[in-house]
């Protein structure tokens, strides 16, 4: 084990630093970490959008009818695999909509289908968020004369934000991690560069070691950016 | 409260700004693409072990196969393709829409990689190779494939069994390289598949053949008792350290593949007036 390791680092080494490739994984670096944060913004959007949809009290037709499509939205995005999306999505849907000879298509594609798959998952988080404040919240909100948007806006979205944000850090991790898959689509991201490096001399050992630790190192950045801002939040708590 | 979240909401943004303006300044506007892994992609991006300078000025995009990459440029994404000669004809007779610039880009042999650990399977397969018998029967397979006859898949998917590995030839292959290795329903078929078979029988073995990327086809054999990859694979330095290559079977080239409408490359003659365009574009 220790010879394999020794050797295959010596290969990497020459790989890595010797001819250059540390700039296929810094770019590779760049396109992963761009769409999971351009993503997860669209994914926060779209998810909060419909978790609105899904708690608006349904008297008018309007909400009843915005339901139904905001239920299979999430339906079809939580029951299709990623990569089915993104494929439909580049070779299928693109095309037939005559959306074409934009620079970098794929990743664009890419960072709309990782918006829209996470919006199906971040609506749910959402909507636990918004249920989980005080239904007197709203109450009150309401009986001191703010509009049903503005309480919703001003009074109970803020409060449901502070208690999903582990739930939400959660998901931005999960994403991070699953646009591994987006070399379907012939983008170079993180795993696709490591892969080619140690597709040029067929010696895995060290690339995909190392590759297993970047992803582990951005995973920990984020799981500390996301306890500071939590104790930023409970600053005002009294539940410590 | 509400300011930090406003705060880390523009941060954010901010951030998504910085790269949406790297990844648009990005000066190389054409791409091309490329099946991953194979001699096409190293002829694009340049590397100093295949000996090729590549080209800076496009961005080239490895797909999973080459058909993938031609659907892309049909719908407008790419300027044109890089891959095998063999494959790039078959492709235009299936799809409509496209040519292939006839100017060979490269000069390589196809063979087979052998597991290191079995020089005796690579010196029996040499032999084979070697007798007028397969001769005949290679040039009848190879006429066959590049007809317009029907053909049928020939070997079905099996799985390899450690118990039986001394009963077995098992080969790894990526079957999305037509004419060499591909499916028809659930069999595999294909030039490699035809000498797969021819060289199974010979030798009285059952043929395993297993489906994989062709990025990991070479680094799979000595595995997992596989024994040999036969996937229209270019003799290369870097190959030779992970496989023993029998003698080569099939002269290839890369050639670029580009829309029927596109007159870019009309005026070609030689590989460096291709070379030259491929430069400038």
């Amino acid at each position: 084990m220790k010879y394999l390791l020794s050797s295959s680092w010596d290969v990497f080494y020459n790989q890595f630093i010797t001819k250059g490739a540390y700039n296929t994984v810094l770019d590779g670096l760049v396109i992963t970490l761009e769409i999971a944060v351009l993503g997860l913004i669209i994914g926060i959007v779209i998810g909060t959008l419909i978790a609105v949809i899904k708690v608006v009290p349904k008297y008018k037709t309007l909400p009843r009818v915005l339901e139904v499509i905001a239920d299979f939205y999430v339906g079809l995005f939580r029951g299709t695999p990623m990569v089915v999306q993104l494929l439909i999505g580049y070779y299928v849907l693109f095309p037939a909509l005559g959306i074409k000879g934009i620079t970098d298509l794929n990743i664009i594609t890419a960072v709309v289908i990782f918006g829209m798959n996470s919006g199906a998952y971040v609506s749910e988080i959402m909507r636990s968020g918004i249920q989980s404040v005080d239904v007197g919240q709203l109450e009150a909100a309401r009986a001191l004369g703010l509009p049903y948007s503005s309480s919703m806006m001003k009074v109970v979205i803020p409060q449901a934000v502070k208690n999903i944000l582990p739930t939400l850090g959660n998901e931005f991790i999960s994403l991070v991690k699953e646009t591994s898959v987006v070399s379907f689509i012939a983008i170079v991201d993180l795993t696709k560069a490591f892969r080619q490096i140690g597709d040029a001399n067929y010696e895995y050992v060290v690339p995909y070691l190392m590759l297993a630790l970047v992803y582990l190192v951005i995973v920990y950045i984020i799981t500390l950016m996301v306890k500071i801002l939590e104790k930023r939040m409970k600053k005002s708590d009294r539940r410590n | 409260m509400k300011k930090t979240l406003l705060a880390v909401i523009a941060i954010l943004i901010i951030v998504a700004t910085c790269f949406c303006v790297v990844a648009c300044s990005s000066s190389k506007k054409v791409s091309i693409g490329v099946q991953g892994g194979t001699t096409g992609e190293y002829y694009v991006k340049g590397d100093p072990d295949w000996g090729f300078d590549g080209f800076p000025n496009v961005t080239y995009k490895p797909f999973q196969n080459a058909g993938l990459a031609v659907t892309d440029m049909k719908a407008g994404n790419l300027k044109a393709v890089v891959i095998d000669e063999a494959p790039a004809k078959a492709l235009a007779k299936k799809i409509s829409g496209i040519k292939v610039i006839d100017i060979a880009l490269t000069e390589e042999e196809y063979a087979f990689g052998v597991d290191k650990a079995q020089p005796e399977l690579k010196s029996s397969i040499n032999s084979i190779l070697a007798s007028d018998e397969f001769k005949a029967a290679y040039d009848q397979i190879v006429a066959k494939y590049f007809s317009d006859e029907e053909i049928e898949g020939i070997v079905a998917a099996t799985k390899a069994d450690a118990d039986k590995a001394a009963g077995q030839l098992v080969v790894a292959t990526n079957a999305e390289f037509a004419p060499f290795e591909y499916k028809i329903g659930d069999k595999f078929a294909g030039i490699d598949m035809e000498i797969a078979k021819y060289i199974a029988d010979a030798l009285d073995l059952e043929l395993v053949v297993l489906d994989m990327d062709f990025d990991a086809v070479v680094s799979s054999v000595g595995k997992n008792n596989i024994d040999v990859a036969m996937a229209g694979l270019t003799v290369n330095e870097k190959r030779k350290e992970s496989v023993d290559f029998t003698n080569s079977y099939y002269n290839a080239a890369q050639m670029v593949v580009v829309l029927s409408d596109d007159t870019t490359f009309d005026s070609c003659k030689t590989k460096a007036d291709v070379e030259e365009v491929l430069k400038a574009l």
